[in-house]
């Protein structure tokens, strides 16, 4: 029986092809406009280190002045960044399994032997601990030194793109190469790498960049750099005198320290280490406000900067809405379908055919025109997302790079497509079938 | 005796609108043989109507008993009426009621798919129905490629397909012209001496006398039944 009534709907289909085209490029554009919008919010609330997400860690601290609390956005009122000095403090603590500074800089790039045209690069100022927390792959090298973390070395890492971009792929491990007039050595060049904890990497950082190269932090103390962090001074900062001095000695916040431990409970451990070195920080005048702290894990720093309700959050909300539109829209061109359907339901219902049958007839031509309408929605999906992370590119938080087709999405849009299909061709199908067979006849 | 195939007794049925209430038949009481020709005659609104789409299940009476080949029709759930209304009865239609964009074949085939026969069953007995009427030959043709005559023949092989309990015609003579109108009669009246019990409501009191038995309803009652 199932074979038949698949029969009769795919019949049915195809007498009526143009209402059935429309039926379905309704569902395919609402079921579009709902994925890439919540594509775009999930991929903004997704955490990329669900799987270690209680055992990595964003520090923060209250280091604001006693007249009021910070005055970011974030939620807990204390900043995501902390000065070099405290990182210095902090990163002496071995409770935690990796210490990672997180900085930005850049400027232009080129060979030594300057044969290539430069070109500006974004730089990553961090640790050598960073390619462990990211969980980065090599093509060629590794990271640099960790005595580099210690007393600069001038090692750099290059990206897939950069190590292309200057040494046509090569084996670049050991060439040098300028940046800003300092030359570097490359100790290693990253696999193609799907920047999904972008957002993380950048928490108040530079809107919308790409980091192409990574440097030791340790580069601050040794040459007169200007990282392109904001910079947040509780105190005055001409009591350090040059600008150079208010960078690494100063209280301005100005790098993101993200820590990983090696189990859960390593991180109360910290939490006291951190604890204490406020309360010492006090005696010498420093952390006037009540003694606070947080060791944020990504989820928390994803809420606390309100990356789970961005604009795309209620973008999310207009594509659901979208979706019910065409949703209605399908309902009565569906219903306008059956309705064309009523003399011959009425034959067939007078030559045996039960309410049940006559349903399910017309639910399979709805979940056909679902299949369809979801395959289709798929493919609008993808250009949609493509047509997103363009016009995004440059302007916003660099989660945008996140914005793929994956097999998650790729199942929901079909799954949405389909399960739209059938909600809107319930209705239609009931007031079909529930029609009473005289009246049916009548109009036959 | 042979037994009451079709057999009511005091139905009754209402139609309500808001402000009126209907009566369309009234303590109508019926017992239908197998075996027998009835025909079923009155002027409009008298009912004939009424009483095709209660004999064929197609609405439920308001009261009363209605017996269908032995079985009582009363509180039966939708499923149960389609299963009875596939198996025992057969209907043929003043319009035909063939579906257009459907070869001949499939036509006869759908009451027999709704019953779940196998293909093999379901293939002899629609070479056997479109024997019956004389049109093996057409079986690729859609409705609309035949004459009105043919067409009716065809509605008469998708009744006789199922094998059903009995023949309900509702003017099955009403849209074609006389000639093919006695072809018809003809046809049934032969599936009757083979032994097919039918029902048959006509305007044609011609058509009517040459039933051995006939029936005529006035306001929703048998007014007059002659054999």
């Amino acid at each position: 029986m199932w074979i038949y009534q698949c029969q009769l709907a795919w019949r049915s289909i195809t007498k009526t092809p143009a209402l059935c085209a429309l039926i379905i490029a309704t569902l395919a554009f609402g079921v579009a406009a709902a994925m890439v919008t919540y594509t775009s919010h999930h991929a903004m609330q997704h955490n990329p280190f669900s799987s270690k997400n209680d055992r990595v860690a964003l520090v923060q601290t209250d280091a604001w002045h006693a007249r009021e609390a910070f005055p970011g956005y974030q939620l807990n009122q204390m900043s995501n960044l902390i000065s070099y000095r405290d990182y210095k403090a902090l990163s002496t603590s071995s409770i935690a399994r990796y210490n990672v500074p997180i900085a930005h800089w850049g400027g232009t790039l080129n060979l030594p032997d300057m044969r290539l045209p430069s070109s500006m690069v974004f730089a990553q100022l961090t640790s050598r601990d960073y390619f462990g927390l990211f969980e980065t792959a090599f093509t060629f090298g590794g990271p640099w030194a960790k005595t580099a973390d210690q007393q600069f070395q001038p090692q750099m890492v290059l990206t897939h793109e950069i190590n292309q971009r200057l040494f046509n792929g090569e084996n670049s491990v050991g060439r040098q190469v300028l940046l800003e007039g300092i030359v570097f050595d490359v100790t290693g060049v990253l696999k193609p790498w799907h920047r999904s904890a972008a957002k993380i990497e950048n928490i108040d950082g530079p809107l919308g960049i790409t980091q192409q190269v990574f440097v030791p932090l340790q580069l601050v103390e040794h040459r007169t750099i200007h990282p392109w962090n904001r910079r947040d001074c509780p105190d005055d900062i001409t009591d350090y005198g040059s600008p150079e001095n208010t960078l690494t000695k100063g209280t301005c916040q100005w790098l993101s320290l993200w820590v990983e431990f090696n189990k859960a409970e390593d991180k109360a451990a910290y939490g006291d280490f951190v604890a204490s070195f406020i309360s010492e920080q006090k005696t010498i005048g420093r952390y006037p406000r009540p003694l606070r702290y947080a060791l944020s894990s990504p989820e928390e720093v994803i809420h606390i900067n309100r990356q789970d309700r961005s604009e795309f959050y209620l973008f999310s909300l207009v594509g659901q809405g979208l979706l019910i539109m065409c949703l209605i829209n399908a309902i009565t061109l569906l219903l306008a379908k059956f309705i064309r359907h009523a003399p011959q339901v009425g034959i067939r219902r007078a030559l045996g055919a039960s309410r049940w049958n006559i349903f399910n007839q017309h639910l399979l031509e709805s979940a056909f025109l679902g299949l369809a309408g979801g395959l289709l929605g798929l493919a609008l999906t993808q250009g949609g997302l493509l047509l997103l992370k363009n016009s995004l590119k440059g302007y916003g938080n660099s989660a945008h790079a996140t914005f793929v087709l994956d097999s998650h999405v790729m199942t929901l849009t079909l799954l949405v497509g389909l399960c739209a299909t059938l909600l809107a061709g319930i209705y239609p199908a009931w007031q079909i079938c529930r029609t009473p067979i005289a009246q049916q006849l009548k109009n036959s | 005796m042979s037994q009451a195939i079709l057999h009511m007794q005091n139905l009754n049925k209402y139609y309500r609108t808001d402000m009126v209430e209907t009566r369309a038949l009234a303590d109508f009481n019926l017992e239908v043989k197998a075996g027998e020709f009835i025909t079923v005659t009155g002027p409009s609104g008298s009912g004939k109507t009424t009483f095709l789409n209660l004999a064929g299940l197609l609405e439920n009476p308001s009261s009363g008993e209605y017996w269908l080949d032995g079985t009582s029709v009363k509180g039966l759930n939708d499923a149960a009426l389609s299963r009875l209304r596939n198996q025992k009865i057969g209907f043929i239609f003043q319009s035909f009621n063939l579906i257009g964009d459907l070869s001949i074949w499939d036509n006869l085939d759908v009451p027999l798919r709704y019953r779940g026969l196998t293909k093999k069953e379901r293939k002899a007995r629609i070479t056997a129905a479109l024997n019956q009427v004389g049109l093996s030959g057409r079986t690729h043709h859609l409705p609309s490629q035949l004459s009105g005559g043919q067409q009716q023949r065809v509605a008469v092989a998708r009744a006789l397909a199922g094998n059903p309990s009995f023949l309900l015609a509702d003017e099955p003579t009403g849209n074609l012209d006389s000639q093919m109108a006695r072809q018809i009669m003809n046809l049934l009246e032969e599936l009757n001496a083979q032994g097919a019990t039918i029902v048959m409501v006509t305007h044609d009191a011609d058509l009517a006398r040459r039933a051995p038995r006939r029936l005529h309803i006035i306001d929703g009652q048998v007014a007059d039944v002659r054999a």
